[in-house]
């Protein structure tokens, strides 16, 4: 239950140390040259204390004040003295010591039944840097920060339109996250607003320490591989996908941002492709394919082939992977499983070690390990290159990688027990699953299946700026014209 | 516009893409032993046939608005449920010589020596999980297919043309026509695709135009299948006969592969994908089926249950397969024909000539007046 304010200072501040009993919470009590008892209550780290002494404390303090005029003449008194920007009354307790904790400074005037909430805010924050997943040799150099307040800075700085909308609501029982949800009124389908609403809505959780956790709360299938939110660090990308007709969500916290609905084709798509000729993009986009294709099954029919039909193979390939393995200790299932786990080990050592060793980590562990294994003649030469191959491979796509490790995995089992039979039969399922697993009404393989021809202009293929002069028509929006010709 | 679960262009890439694949397999083979170079002569029969079904189910559906399993249950519930259930049944005897081809097929293409029929099982875990998925998943299969099947198509042909020997299709009528004829209904199954095309137009709801994408693409996917016939038979001559599942046989003597390896395989293989969405669609016709006339609304248990009983048969039948393989495909084609081709016939003339009755009736009626 909401309590109000008592018309008795002391109880009010009693009330507050009741409701925010934590240390770093400061009450410093002051009075008025009229002997008014006033308290600023503010938490210890959070505020600006320069700005709280020269625009609240130093005018408060030879502020001659009779409160005899009632709250009228109070809130009078305050808008002359105090030229705050962000000042706000509030008559809830709760909502007051909310705000304390949410960095602002709360100001109590003697008896008084309203608090004043002073947007003193001041969190500590990380500069906005090159986004260290999402970098681009061409094209803006921003990336989004864990500060959703600067993030919606960056958002607008780029969508300069009364259209662009940021419902921020609070998700988390404990940590009372700032969850931000943008889109371009007008251009978005309302049917889509209203299900990510929904959708927030049905999950009381405790805590949001990063994005991914609302990603999860928006995901349709929850033990599904494939994700079905978008994420991007890149402030253009997210803004090019609100226009496009995507509702975005940034969260308080997380450098990373989420864009739904989502389609499988956006992994293999880079933000730096509308930076260049749309003919080189569609280069690139077709070569991440190709290695992602190439990294998925590469091991598989190499095992495969060498356990079920021999005949895939050149004969010249096949005499050398002969000589190679003739003489090891491991058969080729546990060869290749053995690499592929060492490989997996060594990218995760890599990623979670401090910078300075994991380079030297990855040289001992690619060039070393490697060379050792095949002069010590417990794995074959044919065997790294394939595993090495089928890992680079996996990162022309950096958003795929976590589910094509899986899927590389799983290739690599079916391939291992059931020959080229269960890695096709395995790429037919994945496929059906790909074509039915729809997420807000996306189909995770569309634009090609269901086929929609003018989405096909940016898919794999990217046209030309001209030719991408409707939006796509997957997100239904309701303004379909981007881009016209005067 | 009405929203289908199955549009124009998917039921157009589904005849062109997805239906030739099914007569890429064994129906070569079968041709070639009973006509010889005359192999193209029952085909084309077969595909007249089967385009006449799909043009009388096709022209149903334009004048009523809906499918004839459809219609059957507007006009008379439980009649309409009664002939699902027996359609489902067709359909399940209908997938039999299907899937015992298609396990012969993966031993040939996958392995080098012959694997365990239980190295086959895992996909009826797929067929399963297909089967519980709707008419929607067809269409939206058959847009994938222009990848999976056209490309990979497309290059065994380049890979075959360089080796095949059209003169071999020479001289055209070299057995007497009564032969092609009845080599035709010894094959009827391979163009009975009439008992898929019934199902299939429930989901279906007709649009201006529709017949310009459909019935070229039809066209589109009959050629790819008579040019196929062709070249396998230009490859092996009188040897076809013992080339079983032709697909994979065809682009094996291009001169490179000698060096490269089996690289014509991955198309197969890619063929084969669509080869397995092809298998498993009268088993998931069938089931659909079931749980409309039986108004079930668990398609998993029932889906579970009819690809347990499928597997167990195939595994039965699979060991007598030379007595049960011309069973199903030669005995049980009156069936086949009858209700993949004379019922979608029947439906339409019964139509047409209901309509023309109340036309009859009106204009009495306007005289009178």
């Amino acid at each position: 239950m909401n309590k109000t304010f008592f018309s008795d200072h002391q109880k009010n501040i009693n009330a507050l140390k009741r409701l925010l009993p934590a240390e770093d919470i400061f009450f410093h009590a002051f009075s008025l040259i009229s002997g008014t008892p006033c308290t600023l209550v503010y938490a210890d780290g959070m505020v600006n204390k320069g700005l709280l002494g020269e625009l609240v404390l130093r005018p408060l303090e030879n502020l001659k004040f009779e409160n005899d005029g009632g709250m009228d003449a109070l809130k009078e008194v305050l808008r002359r003295e105090l030229l705050f920007p962000e000042l706000k009354e509030t008559t809830e307790l709760n909502g007051a010591a909310k705000e304390v904790l949410d960095g602002n400074a709360l100001l109590l005037f003697g008896d008084l039944t309203v608090g004043f909430i002073v947007g003193t805010k001041m969190l500590p924050v990380r500069a906005v840097t090159e986004p260290p997943t999402d970098a681009a040799v061409k094209g803006p150099r921003e990336g989004f920060i864990e500060d959703v307040k600067t993030n919606m800075v960056l958002l607008r700085k780029r969508l300069k339109t009364g259209n662009l909308r940021m419902e921020t609501s609070r998700v988390g029982k404990q940590s009372d996250t700032a969850v931000c949800l943008c889109y371009l009124e007008g251009i978005v389908d309302p049917n889509l607003k209203t299900e990510i609403e929904r959708r927030l809505q049905t999950v009381e959780l405790d805590c949001v320490p990063d994005s991914s956790y609302i990603a999860t709360v928006l995901t349709e299938r929850k033990h599904s591989i494939f994700r079905s939110v978008g994420t991007t660090e890149r402030p253009d990308v997210f803004a090019a996908k609100l226009a496009e007709g995507r509702v975005g969500v940034l969260v308080d916290g997380s450098p990373i941002a989420l864009t739904v609905p989502f389609a499988l084709v956006e992994d293999f798509q880079a933000g730096e492709d509308y930076y260049i000729s749309p003919f080189m993009a569609t280069v690139y986009r077709v070569l991440r394919l190709i290695a992602v294709v190439v990294a998925l099954i590469l091991p598989a029919f190499y095992l495969s082939s060498q356990l079920f039909k021999i005949q895939l193979l050149p004969l010249g390939l096949t005499l050398t992977i002969v000589e190679g393995t003739s003489r090891l200790p491991l058969s080729p299932s546990m060869e290749i499983f053995v690499v592929l786990f060492v490989f997996e080990v060594l990218r995760e050592a890599s990623v979670r070690m401090p910078k300075y060793v994991g380079s030297a980590l990855s040289i001992v562990g690619a060039l070393v390990l490697g060379e050792a294994a095949v002069s010590a003649g417990f794995l074959s030469t044919p065997t790294i290159i394939v595993v090495a191959v089928s890992g680079i491979c996996l990162y022309t796509a950096p958003n795929f990688v976590e589910t094509g490790s899986l899927l590389r995995w799983i290739f690599l089992l079916v391939g291992g027990s059931l020959g080229p039979f269960g890695i096709v039969l395995s790429v037919a399922f994945v496929l059906y699953y790909l074509i039915t697993a729809d997420s807000f009404n996306v189909p995770p393989l569309s634009p090609f299946s269901p086929i929609i021809s003018s989405d096909l202009k940016d898919s794999i293929a990217k046209y030309t700026m001209y030719a991408l002069n409707k939006r796509p028509r997957l997100f239904n929006s309701k303004n379909k014209t981007r881009l016209k010709r005067k | 516009m009405k929203r289908t679960a199955i549009n124009a262009r998917q039921l157009g890439f589904f005849l062109a893409f997805l239906l030739p694949v099914g007569k890429l397999s064994e129906l070569p083979s079968l041709l070639s032993g009973k006509v010889g170079g005359d192999l193209l002569l029952p085909a084309f029969l077969g595909l007249t046939v089967e385009f006449l079904s799909l043009f009388a189910l096709f022209s149903f559906t334009k004048k009523t608005g809906m499918g004839p399993l459809a219609y059957a249950e507007k006009k008379n519930a439980k009649l309409g449920r009664v002939l699902r259930v027996a359609l489902a049944a067709v359909l399940l005897v209908y997938s039999l010589p299907f899937l015992l081809d298609l396990e012969k097929f993966c031993n040939v293409t996958f392995s080098d020596t012959e694997p365990t029929f239980f190295s086959f099982a895992p996909f009826f875990i797929l067929c399963g999980f297909i089967c519980t998925k709707g008419i929607k998943a067809v269409g939206r299969s058959a847009d994938l297919c222009p990848v999976l099947f056209f490309l990979p198509f497309a290059m065994l042909t380049v890979l075959a043309f360089s080796s095949a020997d059209l003169s071999s299709l020479l001289p055209v009528f070299e057995k007497p026509l009564f032969t092609n004829v009845a080599t035709f209904f010894q094959t009827a199954p391979f163009f009975s695709s009439g008992l898929l095309f019934l199902p299939l137009f429930d989901g279906y709801h007709y649009h201006e135009g529709d017949e310009k994408k459909i019935f070229p693409l039809y066209f589109t996917g009959a050629a790819a299948v008579l040019l196929f016939l062709a070249l396998f038979y230009g490859l092996y001559g009188p040897l076809a006969v013992s080339e079983h599942y032709a697909i994979t046989k065809i682009g094996m003597f291009f001169p490179a592969l000698s060096t490269l390896g089996r690289t014509d395989l991955f198309f197969v293989y890619l063929i084969t994908v669509v080869l397995f969405f092809f298998t498993a669609l009268p088993v998931q016709l069938a089931v659909g089926e079931l749980q409309k006339g039986f108004q079930l609304q668990n398609s998993l248990l029932l889906s579970t249950l009819i690809n347990l009983a499928l597997f167990f048969a195939v595994l039965f039948l699979n060991r007598r397969y030379n007595t049960v393989y011309p069973f199903f495909i030669k005995t049980l084609a009156p069936l086949y024909l009858v209700v993949g081709f004379l019922l979608p016939l029947l439906v339409y003339l019964g139509i047409l000539l209901k309509r023309r009755g109340q036309v009859r009736v009106e204009r009495r009626n306007k005289h009178a007046r």
